[in-house]
């Protein structure tokens, strides 16, 4: 049995039927018969057979063969950290964004995940975080007027 | 054509071809960055022409719309994310063949096949507007939705090794895309109490987040030793062998995209994606499309450069935008004090051969910047992948955030960034899942306004035969994809049994 | 070259007499630089029209002032954060037509009543518009044959609830007739449907339609608003042909609640001034808006009106929720 196929097919009929007993309680359209409902539950059921198909599929499959075809192992322990890290520290800039503005949160980011990577010598280091928040500001404030978020930074920007 | 000659010797006048020069640089700028669309562009720098004269005007947005369809192709290569809606199928072959280390190679074909496809298109809509015009208004929500169906058959052609993992992607797209208001009820479905998702996914943000951010958290993972493995910048030029392979398919790509562009509603990004399944569908060796082939990438960058110029027709001709970005540029003629559609062509006919040849100049600046800036851009694949990774991670985060300003878009991204990389590590192909919700919205509204019409009978869409072909055309690229898809399994099987190396 | 610079300078001068609280700035406000907040993405005809003020009210101030689009929900998250805003008036919004047809449909939960409007900026209103080659000539034309054709007669607009939506829907009130309204995905698509000849009529602005109406593929039957259309005089209004009903989309400016009297003068006076100022006018009248200005009370009592008219016809189209 090939597990991860089967895991994804599993989402996938999950999926279909959350999505099929939500659209049932959507407002029938009396007139056309085609109402808000039609699409996604026909979606919705299409999806959840194309899953089992990839289930039974992956039932059948022969153990070796599902080894070999396997994709990668977790083979880098520090690699499945740093992946965790990377989305959390996403999700910690757009917390901060507003709060603390674009500039700082940058910087910090940047500095923060090439350390993290393996940039350890401090002066290029930062060089390139300001560097490299500068271009991405400049671009996106001046030239696209397109304002981002100046959090404390607000009373020495205007 | 004495006109032609006559607008020639406008737009070759100095200041004219400076903000042309501008134009296309901001245009690849603008393009090169996720999340900044060329239809943005143009909008952001629409206030800026206000009160500068007309040709001046609309010769710097023309330029930045051929630049920016370019420009969406670099970031597509050399980082897996399309700058630009329209650059997706590019990220197919493109990014391949940056791994490979051939991203001179790579963005030099991207650059003869977005500079041929937009000179085509050009040439096509200084020639044939009136014609193509007259059966584009011939199209009705029946025909559209027809269209819709016939460009989501291509998603067999993009499945990747397995069909089902490609439907199965493609269907929960196409689900994923019934999101938000219901478009003929209004109705708000699956939004979760979140506003944030009364318009639908947001659109951008996904993109962003399937393709960038999901290689990032999957290229941070990669040990610090193999860091210093540097790509060797190939080539500016493309070689005579390339050109030679991706005639046909360019050929092909930029009448498809200036015809597809021409029906109001449908843009770039449907015209590449139809183009790459058709070049990979006729190709002899099908099984190689996916792991960088040079003609595929050309197939989709000729269509969305060609696109432009088709999308110029309806708006010239009829006053009818052709995609999002001559929407925009609606307002811009209109701030002019020019109104597109027939009277123009009565009244400012000056004007709209001044476009003719704007246009094609802004071709060829393409063509000349970007032989320049190849060089530069070459260079970003050489960058530490210490400094590249988190710079694309900022980039993407403020991609995302711009359009709207909403912080939920970022999260979106992240989201769709994590289950992207999910599905990566296990099969499954992206991009079925933006083809469908480029076209799930468009197959729905309009198969639900054409019910609408008739009462709720199905039967409508029978009396329609550009619809009805465009359906049988569906069936059949369907049936020749699936077809195909056994021959390239069976091929890759052989390769397999004499011991070959699987391609790529 | 140097008379040039002169008449620049005395026009910069006469502009500063004609703008008296440019020189006599109260201290008051501004004091920092001013957030205009829109609730439409950048790019379309409300962020055009509000970054034209914006600039003018720049000038006028002699601040800086950001326009920053927040959108979404179909206006409503936009419009959340303007009366969430800051009541220091440093933070003003522009306020849309979606403020009152958002509310019956249960999607936002405040009304313009949570609000503190300063003037209404704009009206334009819609015009009934069928193919040039069309029989029809007038509103009469058109309700007798849909009286004659029931089930036939089909109106394009921008989108469900949206306010062409609801002007059909009203429309085909007034005239007494049913019709089929068919959602389009903003006006332009609706537009070129009927332009290609699949709908009888369209319900959009003036505006919208202008290019294809001066072009001769289409042709108005009538104006909903309460004068004719500066743009085509010839077009009678509803009212002209009997039907008394009148309409359109406005654009105003707000304030969230509680920002003090003073400050609150001060902005409506340096706003009435950015309208007023020449620049803006020319931009107004090239993009074929409508501008149709109303202080504060005006614009309040025209919003309360609007509203309950459009809850109203949302009843009757099975739109509104409460």
């Amino acid at each position: 049995m090939n597990r991860a196929n089967f895991v994804s097919g599993a989402i996938g009929v999950a999926v279909g039927g959350g999505a099929l007993a939500g659209a049932s309680e959507f407002p029938p359209d009396v007139v056309m018969n085609v109402g808000p409902a039609f699409f996604p539950s026909m979606l919705a059921g299409m999806l959840v057979l194309a899953s089992a198909i990839l289930m039974v599929g992956a039932a059948l499959e022969p153990a070796a063969a599902a080894e070999a075809r396997a994709p990668l192992r977790w083979s880098f322990a520090d690699g499945r950290v740093r992946a965790a890290v990377t989305v959390a520290a996403v999700a910690g800039f757009t917390l901060v964004l507003g709060p603390l503005g674009f500039i700082p949160t940058s910087v910090l980011f940047l500095a923060g995940m090439m350390a993290m990577l393996g940039m350890r010598r401090p002066l290029p280091l930062l060089a390139v975080s300001v560097g490299v928040t500068a271009a991405i500001w400049l671009i996106f404030e001046k030239l696209l007027v397109l304002s981002l978020p100046a959090g404390i930074l607000d009373s020495l920007l205007y | 054509m004495d006109l032609l000659l006559h607008s020639f010797g406008n737009v070759f006048h100095p200041s004219v071809m400076l903000v042309i020069a501008m134009g296309v640089a901001v245009g690849i700028t603008i393009g090169a960055l996720p999340g900044l669309t060329a239809t943005m562009g143009v909008a952001l720098l629409v206030p800026l022409t206000f009160g500068r004269p007309p040709l001046e005007s609309l010769a710097m947005l023309l330029g930045l719309y051929c630049g920016a369809m370019y420009g969406g192709s670099i970031a597509a290569i050399l980082v897996r994310t399309p700058g630009t809606p329209a650059a997706a199928a590019t990220v197919l072959e493109g990014y391949p063949m940056a791994q490979r280390g051939e991203a001179g190679r790579a963005l030099a074909m991207a650059l003869f096949a977005s500079f041929t496809g937009g000179l085509t298109g050009a040439l096509i809509m200084t020639f044939l507007s009136p014609m193509i015009s007259h059966v584009a208004l011939e199209f009705s929500t029946v025909e559209y939705f027809a269209l819709a169906v016939f460009g989501l058959s291509v998603i067999v052609s993009i499945s990747g090794k397995s069909i089902v993992k490609g439907l199965m992607t493609g269907i929960f797209g196409l689900l994923i895309s019934t999101i938000g208001a219901d478009p003929i009820s209004g109705y708000p479905r699956f939004i979760f109490g979140q506003m944030d998702l009364f318009e639908g996914p947001p659109f951008i943000p996904t993109l962003i987040g399937l393709f960038a951010v999901s290689e990032v958290i999957a290229n941070v993972q990669v040990t610090q030793s193999l860091q210093r493995v540097r790509a060797v910048v190939d080539r500016y030029f493309p070689s005579w062998a390339d050109i030679k392979a991706s005639l046909v398919p360019i050929g092909r790509g930029s009448v498809l995209g200036a015809l597809i562009g021409a029906i109001p509603g449908a843009g770039g990004d449907i015209a590449a994606f139809v183009s790459y399944g058709e070049t990979k569908r006729t190709s002899k060796h099908p099984e190689k499309f996916g792991t960088g082939q040079v003609e595929g990438l050309a197939a989709s960058e000729c269509a969305n450069n060609a696109c432009s110029g088709g999308a110029m027709i309806p708006l010239l001709s009829l006053g009818v935008p052709g995609d999002a970005v001559t929407a925009v540029l609606l307002g811009a003629f209109v701030i002019q004090g020019l109104q597109p559609g027939p009277l123009l062509y009565k009244d400012h006919i000056d004007i709209v051969y001044n476009v003719f040849a704007s246009m094609i100049v802004a071709n060829f600046a393409l063509l000349a910047i970007g032989l320049v800036g190849i060089r530069l851009f070459a260079k970003v694949i050489l960058v530490r992948r210490a400094i590249l990774m988190p710079s694309i991670l900022v980039l993407s985060v403020v991609g995302a955030y711009a359009m709207r300003r909403d912080v939920f878009d970022v999260y979106f991204m992240l989201g769709c960034g994590v289950v992207g990389y999910f599905m990566q590590k296990h099969e499954f192909p992206l991009s079925p899942i933006l083809l469908a919700l480029i076209l799930g919205p468009m197959a729905e509204a309009n198969l639900r306004r054409s019910l609408v019409v008739s009462g709720g009978d199905f039967g409508i869409i029978l009396t329609r035969p550009i619809a009805v072909a465009l359906l049988v055309l569906a069936v059949a690229s369907l049936a020749a994809s699936f077809y195909n898809h056994r021959k390239i399994a069976r091929r890759l099987a052989e390769q397999a049994a004499r011991g070959e190396p699987p391609p790529g | 070259m140097k008379r040039r610079s002169v008449l620049k300078g005395l026009g910069a001068a006469a502009a500063c007499g004609v703008v008296p609280f440019a020189s006599a700035r109260a201290a008051n406000w501004p004091t920092r630089p001013i957030t205009m907040i829109c609730p439409w993405s950048a790019g379309g005809g409300t962020d055009l029209l509000l970054r034209k003020l914006a600039a003018s009210l720049s000038k006028v101030t002699k601040q800086t002032v950001t326009v920053v689009n927040t959108t979404g929900g179909g206006g409503a998250i936009g419009h959340a954060a303007i009366m969430r805003a800051p009541a220091d008036g440093t933070t003003i919004g522009m306020i849309t037509f979606e403020l009152n047809s958002l509310p019956p449909q249960g999607l936002i939960p405040f009304t313009w009543k949570d609000f503190d409007p300063i003037m209404r900026v704009n009206v334009d209103a819609p015009a009934l518009t069928v193919n040039a080659k069309s029989p029809l000539n007038s509103l009469k034309d058109f309700a007798d044959y849909a009286k004659a054709h029931p089930g036939e007669a089909t109106i394009g607009n921008s989108g469900p609830g949206s306010v062409w939506h609801i002007a059909a829907a009203m429309m085909a009130e007034e005239l007494g007739v049913t019709a089929k309204y068919v959602p389009f995905d903003g006006a332009a698509p609706a537009v070129t449907a009927l332009v290609g000849g699949h709908l009888t009529a369209v319900s959009v602005s003036v505006a919208e339609v202008r290019s294809q109406v001066a072009a001769g593929n289409l042709k108005m039957l009538g104006v909903m608003g309460e004068a004719r259309s500066d743009l085509f005089p010839d077009v009678p209004t509803f009212a002209e042909q009997g039907v008394k009903a009148t309409f359109g989309t406005w654009r105003g400016i707000a304030l969230p609640k509680g920002v003090k009297p003073e400050i609150r003068a001060d902005i409506a006076k340096a706003l009435k001034a950015a309208y007023d100022d020449p620049e803006f006018q020319e931009f107004a009248k090239s993009a074929a808006l409508n501008l149709a200005y109303q202080d504060d009370k005006a614009f309040a009592g025209f919003l309360d009106k609007n509203a309950s008219d459009v809850l109203r016809v949302m009843r009757s189209l099975g739109l509104a929720k409460v």
